[in-house]
């Protein structure tokens, strides 16, 4: 108890609880902003950590971190275009919502999602982070083969009617990843010579222009077929689409509950994301609904289950950060800079010599926490007002931010024509009814699942056997074939239903 | 055009990409001496995975053709492709035009014509966007994300 009331007192100070909220709105911002990430801007505020109190300088990080989790659902709901990879998932039903006029129900219930999320995950960080750690630890490659695996079935869950278009898309996200240089013997495959193309394909480019351009070419072309100017979204005149009801609550907090405990598991595990996270979730809640054909045509379930996720790994990313100094990400990697550079050494012996400072840290996540709430809140109407804005002002701002950022984010103009060329492939997809977040996910995880297979046939000398030996790889091997086996047989029977 | 149409044009010319990119895939991945998995075991197995998903679809669409399946409902029309086009043409000319003509002309021209491209006639309204967003861009990314944007070579 003492320690709490020492921690509370570190905290609570007015210059943390100042830099909380500079952290949360520049997060809220950037993440919003398509091309701007969070890595980006947790890496840009760094220098600023160095002058300030380790505790100050963390609480600023976390809430960039946070902040900018949350803000890339805002452009999804609105505009179809995710400003972070995670909101990709948001995007399916948010964007369908907001179409139907109901852009301030999904953008509230983003909001609850992405709390409750973060919430429970700092709480199992505080309470569950050694054990959590523990489990993390055993995943060697052939777990990350199977869990990939597993993930890559997301495809056939999201895919629906059109699967094999799905599966398309998601082979073609595998492919488009193994451009530049093999990740295990350095050999550069499928470049055709050209020398930016060794470094591989970025994955800015792909998230902005298949999500971003090729959403701005399929609204100039409505601009022709109408030739008038007409605002992108019309708000509904009931009261009841734009609030979350307790019935709608309800029926939302299953899928936040499991998104949150798949945020909160995969966030623990490094290297994974929250783009994963969020994926895996929506195609957990699909699977669990009632009512799975209103995925991806505006299910507020969609919408909890991808923000509880991926804003669920924002606590747990920090277990093996802290607990055994191993940073899961960009992110966290940026984080322990600012640790190590005020002489804090991550690991088992934090906890036991710096005591204080941890209990301090852990108030100050939850702090964040409810900030970030009361933020939210406050800029809601800022943000539904921005569907008051036309089209002609929206979208050319949209293209001008697209490619400030890939060139920011990239440094490279060769890049900025990658992005366009991903956003002419992503309007040629939607022309033809291929939907585009298979790709994505085929793009995040093919890498992850490449290397975790030639690692794991290196270590068990070309034996298969590998992945059914191991228990926690076992049962992932074994929930993927279920997985695969309940979409074959939907598949089987839609196609016999008279 | 029906979905099952579209799925047999789509199927039809990813069979006859996944099928040439099978061929082409040894010259662009450099063989190693490696007994496991080589660098080209993934793109090769991924080419063989779409060619086989391009020829499902492409039946798939050939047997439901006369049908709408669902999966999209995107029209195509030719005087939307002429803009879609043109918007491209734009883009390109405005990256390629950053670093000559500087981020504040380039981005404020380019509002000018993605503006009219996307129906909009109060010029009122554009001549403001184009007058305070660029500026306001590139102060942003100045100052918070410490990035100097291009002032452009053509003015020094």
């Amino acid at each position: 108890m003492d320690q709490i009331f020492v921690g509370l007192d570190q905290i609570l100070t007015v210059q943390n609880i100042l830099l909380m909220i500079v952290g949360l709105i520049i997060g809220i911002v950037i993440g919003a902003i398509p091309g701007l990430n969070v890595p980006l801007a947790v890496a840009l505020a760094l220098p600023f950590t160095f002058k300030l109190a380790p505790l100050a300088g963390l609480s600023m990080l976390i809430g960039i971190y946070k902040g900018g989790t949350y803000g890339g659902s805002i452009a999804a709901i609105l505009i179809n275009v995710p400003g972070t990879p995670a909101a990709a998932a948001t995007a399916m039903d948010g964007n369908a919502l907001a179409r139907q006029g109901k852009a301030g129900k999904a953008l509230k219930l983003s909001i609850y999602a992405s709390i409750f999320g973060e919430l429970v995950s700092d709480i199992v960080l505080i309470v569950a982070a050694s054990q959590i750690a523990r489990i993390a630890l055993t995943f060697g490659p052939p777990e990350f083969f199977a869990l990939g695996l597993f993930a890559l079935t997301i495809i056939g869950l999201i895919s629906g009617a059109g699967l094999t278009r799905g599966l398309i898309a998601g082979a073609l996200g595998i492919l488009l990843s193994t451009v530049g240089l093999d990740p295990i013997e350095g050999e550069v495959r499928l470049a055709f010579g050209i020398y930016e193309l060794t470094g591989g394909l970025k994955f800015i480019a792909l998230i902005i222009g298949a999500f971003a351009i090729s959403e701005a070419l399929v609204q100039v072309e409505k601009s022709a077929a109408r030739n008038v100017e007409f605002n992108v979204l019309e708000i509904s005149k009931d009261p009841e689409d734009n609030r979350v009801s307790a019935a709608d609550f309800k029926k939302v907090f299953p899928s936040m509950l499991r998104g949150t405990g798949l945020g909160v598991f995969i966030g623990a595990i490094p290297g994974i994301g929250a783009a994963i996270a969020a994926f895996l979730s929506y195609g957990v809640a699909k699977k669990f609904s009632n009512e799975p054909e209103k995925f991806g045509n505006g299910a507020i379930e969609g919408v909890a289950a991808s923000e509880s996720a991926n804003n669920a790994v924002t606590g747990s990313t920090l277990i093996p950060l802290l607990t055994l100094g191993i940073p899961g990400d960009v992110i966290t990697a940026i984080m322990l800079g600012a640790l190590t550079v005020h002489g804090l050494i991550p690991g088992p012996t934090l906890f036991q010599e710096q005591g204080d400072f941890i209990t301090a840290l852990f108030i100050g996540m939850l702090i964040v926490t409810l900030l970030h709430f009361v933020i939210a809140m406050i800029g809601l109407p800022l943000f539904i007002r921005a569907v008051r804005v036309p089209r002609g002002v929206l979208f050319p701002l949209v293209i001008v931010l697209c490619v400030t950022g890939t060139m920011v984010a990239t440094g490279s103009t060769f890049d900025v024509f990658v992005m366009l060329g991903f956003g002419v492939l992503g309007y040629v997809m939607v022309k033809f009814g291929f939907p585009i977040a298979p790709m994505l996910i085929g793009f995040i995880l093919g890498p992850l699942v490449e290397v975790a297979l030639r690692q794991s046939m290196i270590i068990s000398d070309d034996s298969f056997t590998v992945f059914f030996t191991r228990p926690v790889a076992a049962v992932f091997m074994v929930l993927t074939c279920v997985v695969v086996v309940s979409v074959a047989w939907q598949r089987f029977k839609e196609l016999n239903r008279p | 055009m029906t979905q099952g149409v579209r799925d047999v044009y789509s199927g039809g010319v990813l069979l006859v990409l996944s099928i040439a990119l099978f061929f082409v895939i040894p010259g662009q991945v450099e063989t190693t001496v490696s007994d496991t998995l080589t660098p080209a075991f993934v793109p090769t197995t991924i080419t063989v995975l779409i060619a086989a998903l391009s020829a499902v679809l492409l039946v798939q669409g050939l047997r439901s053709r006369a049908q709408e399946t669902g999966g999209g409902n995107e029209t195509i029309t030719s005087g939307g492709l002429g803009y879609v086009a043109v918007t491209i043409g734009v883009i390109i000319a405005y990256a390629a035009a950053i670093p000559w003509l500087g981020y504040i002309p380039a981005t404020a021209a380019v509002l000018l014509g993605l503006a009219t491209l996307y129906g909009n006639r109060n010029w009122k309204q554009i001549v403001i966007i184009m007058v305070i967003a660029p500026p306001v861009i590139m102060v942003f990314f100045r100052y918070t994300m410490l990035v100097l944007l291009p002032e452009g070579k053509l003015f020094g």
